[in-house]
This record gives C-alpha cells, sequence and structure tokens, in this order.
C-alpha cells in the first residue's frame, strides 16, 4: 500500500518544486484518467460458492435435527455419507464443525460411486449426488445396491433428484429465474420400513 | 509516508532556493520583497508583501499573482500540512487563475503550468481520501473536490475530457459503498447497497466505461444475494426466504450482464459470471449459451 502512495508522492513533489522565479524543468502535463486512475480499486469477484451445495446442505442439517432417528442410542456419531459431490460434503463439513446433531458428533464422509460400493459401514444420512446425470447413474445405482447388500443398512438415503428404487427420499430443484427452491419427494415404502416419518416442515415441502 | 513527505520538503526547498535566486526584474518592488521573504521561509511576511503589491498598483502583471498563488501553496504545504479544507489552497488557485487572466499572451503558461497540476494533484489525493467518509447518499466532499480539479485540467488542457474521470469518481464511490454493505448488510440489502446501486447507475448515465459498471453492479448484486443467503440458517422457512430474496438480487444480477454483454460482446468476464449466476437461478440453456461464447472466445 505505501509503495503506490510514495510514487505518487514523489510525482507530486517535482510539481511542489516548481518555483514562480527561474527555469521551470520540463513538465508533461499527465492525462487526467492516469491520474484517477492511480486511485482506483480493483473490479469486484464474483462469489463463486456453491449455492445449491450450501442450500442442499441446510436442508440435510435440518432434517438431521428434526427427524426422528429409531435406534439412534446405538450409535457412537451421527454419520453422513455423501456420494459424487464434493463440494456438499465440504459445505457440511464447515456448516457442523463443532456441532452435533441428536446429542451425537457429526461425522461426514465424501465418497466416490466407487467407494461407495466398497464401504462396509453404515450411515445414519446417506446423500448421493449428480443422480440426474445420464453419464453414470447406472454406476451409482449399481455402487448402492453393492453397498445395501453388506449388513443389514439402515441409512436414510437420499438423492439429488432420481428416484431411485432404494432411495427413501429425493431432494428435487424446482423452478428457474426468481422462483426457485427445493422439493421433497418421499418414498413412503421405503421410509416406513425404516420406521422413519418426516417432520412436519418437510412434508409442507412435499414436490406437487 | 512521512519519508515522503521529508522528501518533498527537502526538496521544495532545494529547488526554491536554486530558482529564487536568479534575479527577476520585470516585478515591482513590493513582489521582489515578497520573493526575498519567501526565499527567507517568511511566508507569512510575504503573503504581506503581496498583498502590499496589489493594493500598491502591482496587481496588473501575472507574475504579482503567480508569486501570491506560490507563497500560498507553499503556507497550505507547510503550514497547514495540506489540510483537504484548506482556504490558503482554494485562495492560492483563485490567484492562479487571476495571473491566467492577466496574461492574455500565456507567458507564464510554463510556469504556472507546474503549479496547477500540484494543487490539482492534491485535490485529486482528497477525492480519494474523501470517498473514504462518503456515507450513503452524501458525496458533496469528494465531488467538491473532484469539480477543483476538473476545472485546473480543463484550464491545463482544453481538450481534457472530464467524463472518464468523473465515472471512475461514481465507480469508487460505488466500491466504497459495496464494502461497506458487505461488512455491514449481511442479512439484507441496506443503505449502503443501494447507495452503491445508485453510484454505478450514475456512473452508466454519462456513458463511458459502460461495460465495467453493468458488470461490476450485476457482481457485487450476486454477491449481496450470496451473503444474505449465508446468513439465514434458522429454520426452513428462513433457508426458504432467503434464497426467494436472493434469487430476486440475482435475476437483477443476470439482467446487468446480459446488458453487459449487450455492451461488448467480446469481454469473456461477462460470459464467465453470467454462467455463475445462471447456475444459482438453475438455467441450464443460459450456462449452456454462455460456455459456447467462452468457447467461440477462445475461453475454455
Amino acid at each position: 500500500m505505501l509503495r503506490p502512495f510514495c510514487v505518487l508522492f514523489l510525482l507530486l513533489s517535482v510539481a511542489h518544486t516548481a518555483s514562480p522565479f527561474g527555469a521551470v524543468p520540463e513538465w508533461k502535463i499527465r492525462g487526467g484518467s492516469e491520474e484517477m486512475q492511480s486511485t482506483v480499486q480493483n473490479d469486484p469477484e464474483i462469489d463463486r460458492s456453491p449455492i445449491w451445495a450450501m442450500v442442499f446442505g441446510r436442508y440435510l442439517y435440518h432434517l438431521g435435527r428434526e427427524m426422528f432417528w429409531p435406534e439412534l442410542d446405538e450409535r457412537a456419531r451421527f454419520q453422513i455419507g455423501v456420494v459424487r459431490w464434493s463440494a456438499l460434503a465440504e459445505d457440511l463439513a464447515s456448516q457442523l464443525e463443532g456441532r452435533a446433531i441428536a446429542g451425537l458428533p457429526v461425522e461426514i464422509t465424501p465418497l466416490t460411486a466407487a467407494e461407495l460400493r466398497d464401504h462396509r459401514g453404515d450411515f445414519t444420512m446417506l446423500f448421493l449426488g449428480d443422480t440426474n446425470a445420464k453419464s453414470g447413474k447406472e454406476e451409482i445405482e449399481e455402487s448402492l445396491k453393492r453397498w445395501n447388500k453388506k449388513q443389514d443398512k439402515k441409512a436414510l438415503i437420499i438423492t439429488d433428484g432420481a428416484q431411485l428404487p432404494a432411495c427413501d427420499l429425493v431432494f428435487q430443484r424446482r423452478g428457474e429465474g426468481q422462483d426457485i427452491g427445493l422439493c421433497l419427494i418421499q418414498q413412503l415404502e421405503n421410509l416406513e420400513n425404516k420406521g422413519m416419518v418426516l417432520p412436519a416442515p418437510f412434508l409442507q415441502r412435499l414436490c406437487p | 509516508m512521512n519519508t515522503c513527505f521529508h522528501l518533498i520538503h527537502k526538496t521544495t526547498l532545494l529547488f526554491a532556493a536554486l530558482f529564487m535566486s536568479a534575479a527577476i526584474n520585470a516585478q515591482g518592488p513590493w513582489t521582489r520583497q515578497a520573493i526575498d521573504l519567501a526565499q527567507a521561509g517568511q511566508l507569512d511576511a510575504a503573503e504581506q508583501r503581496i498583498e502590499m503589491a496589489l493594493d500598491n498598483g502591482e496587481g496588473q502583471d501575472p507574475l504579482t499573482w503567480y508569486v501570491k498563488a506560490f507563497v500560498l501553496k507553499s503556507r497550505f504545504v507547510e503550514q497547514e500540512g495540506r489540510h483537504p479544507n484548506s482556504s490558503l489552497r482554494a485562495s492560492a488557485i483563485d490567484a492562479c487563475f487571476e495571473s491566467v487572466k492577466r496574461d492574455p499572451l500565456g507567458r507564464l503558461d510554463q510556469r504556472r503550468a507546474p503549479l496547477f497540476s500540484y494543487l490539482a494533484d492534491t485535490h485529486l489525493e482528497d477525492v480519494r481520501d474523501a470517498i473514504q467518509r462518503s456515507q450513503p447518499d452524501n458525496a458533496e466532499e469528494p465531488q467538491q473536490h473532484f469539480q477543483v480539479y476538473a476545472r485546473i485540467q480543463k484550464h491545463l488542457d482544453p481538450d481534457w475530457e472530464e467524463a472518464p474521470d468523473a465515472v471512475l469518481l461514481d465507480q469508487q464511490l460505488a466500491e466504497y459503498a459495496f464494502q461497506k454493505a458487505a461488512l455491514e448488510e449481511a442479512q439484507s440489502a441496506g443503505p449502503w447497497f443501494t447507495w452503491g446501486k445508485t453510484c454505478y447507475e450514475n456512473a452508466l448515465l454519462r456513458q463511458h466505461d459502460q461495460f465495467r459498471s453493468e458488470y461490476n453492479l450485476a457482481v457485487h448484486t450476486y454477491n449481496q444475494g450470496v451473503r444474505q443467503f449465508k446468513a439465514a440458517e434458522n429454520d426452513l422457512d428462513a433457508i426458504d426466504g432467503a434464497l426467494s430474496a436472493a434469487a430476486t438480487l440475482w435475476q437483477a444480477a443476470a439482467d446487468g450482464l446480459e446488458r453487459a454483454i449487450g455492451l461488448d460482446a467480446n469481454q469473456p468476464s461477462g460470459y464467465e459470471a453470467l454462467a455463475v449466476v445462471s447456475e444459482a437461478l438453475l438455467k441450464q440453456d443460459k450456462i449452456e449459451w454462455c460456455k459456447a461464447h467462452l468457447v467461440e472466445l477462445g475461453q475454455r
């Protein structure tokens, strides 16, 4: 910061030395814009925060807080697996740092589809991202099937759009332009099999 | 900063001593006394002598007015520490213009130009400082300094155009306002945001550097929406409400970026920003459109 100021002052000092009485040093009058430019701040950077990861993250956090979780007392941690959406995993991790859900410390696990397939443990919530993309949809379905086969899985499975047979809940982006938001599709049979019921605020946001 | 001031001071004294030693034969006796006193660093006495010179018929000589301007400028710097509200500086500028009026042939132009430039530059510095003191709907102080700066620039260069610098002033006022909005208006857009928007709209009216004004305004509008959304997390109603309020700002940002692209379709930054905004607004077609243009421009 100091340096540009000094440069400006040095330029000014030349002018200040001008005397009324002697030869005037060669002086080039500087263009106004150039001078004004010396005071200009940089143009702003657009905020590249992942908006929809933040929207989904907040919904997931509130769902975690408000949902009744059967057999939660058997768990040591509130485990959230996030498949194929690293921005969401990062947002959740920063949002939930130092916080607890249902009295349990939170653990966020980012996963690829392949990592899910090989994962042995269960989660409290499992979120599957990028499920609407044509490419890789089969891969994630296959990974989910393989993961589900190992042991008795009780995780609430949520997708970001596709109604996969094994999922319990869909968070769907809706609208365009100024009228945007999230709505929910519940797969009632799956939820009932896990003994889960959506909290009222979420039931008010079911997709039409 | 102090080092710079010392440097200016020392250099000033050195040059003043050198130049003042040259004998000046043209002016009257009071003016000559003023020069001697100024040379000795007795600025107050020098000013008194120059007033005597004006009272005793030496005011017809443009050099007398120039010496007055120089003495007042020196007092402004050395005695007042370049105070932004200095009446000495204003009087120095008036004296300089009086010298111009009495010098139709421009004999002293070469001498006056550095003095004018110096005085203009001090006003420019004060513009920058006054921007930091501006308030929503009140930019009187920076604008006043700018007007003096502009008046001198127009004199020094009759072809000088005011619009580019006036636009820069509006843009800088807007940037300062948006800085304050970022610090103080995380929950919702308030007076700083509105003022920043007004300043960019003022800049747009001047028909210069319009892409930057449109683009920057759009980016700030989008960022304000993001800040507001980030601040809401109490419950689903708050989140949905914040998303809705943010989406209104994002749509305004998208409209602004469309206008910016309309002004200059070859700026990749317009498409890049519009792609980010369109992602927030779930406008997949527009994202693809931006990507296609970026490819055309060789950006991706």
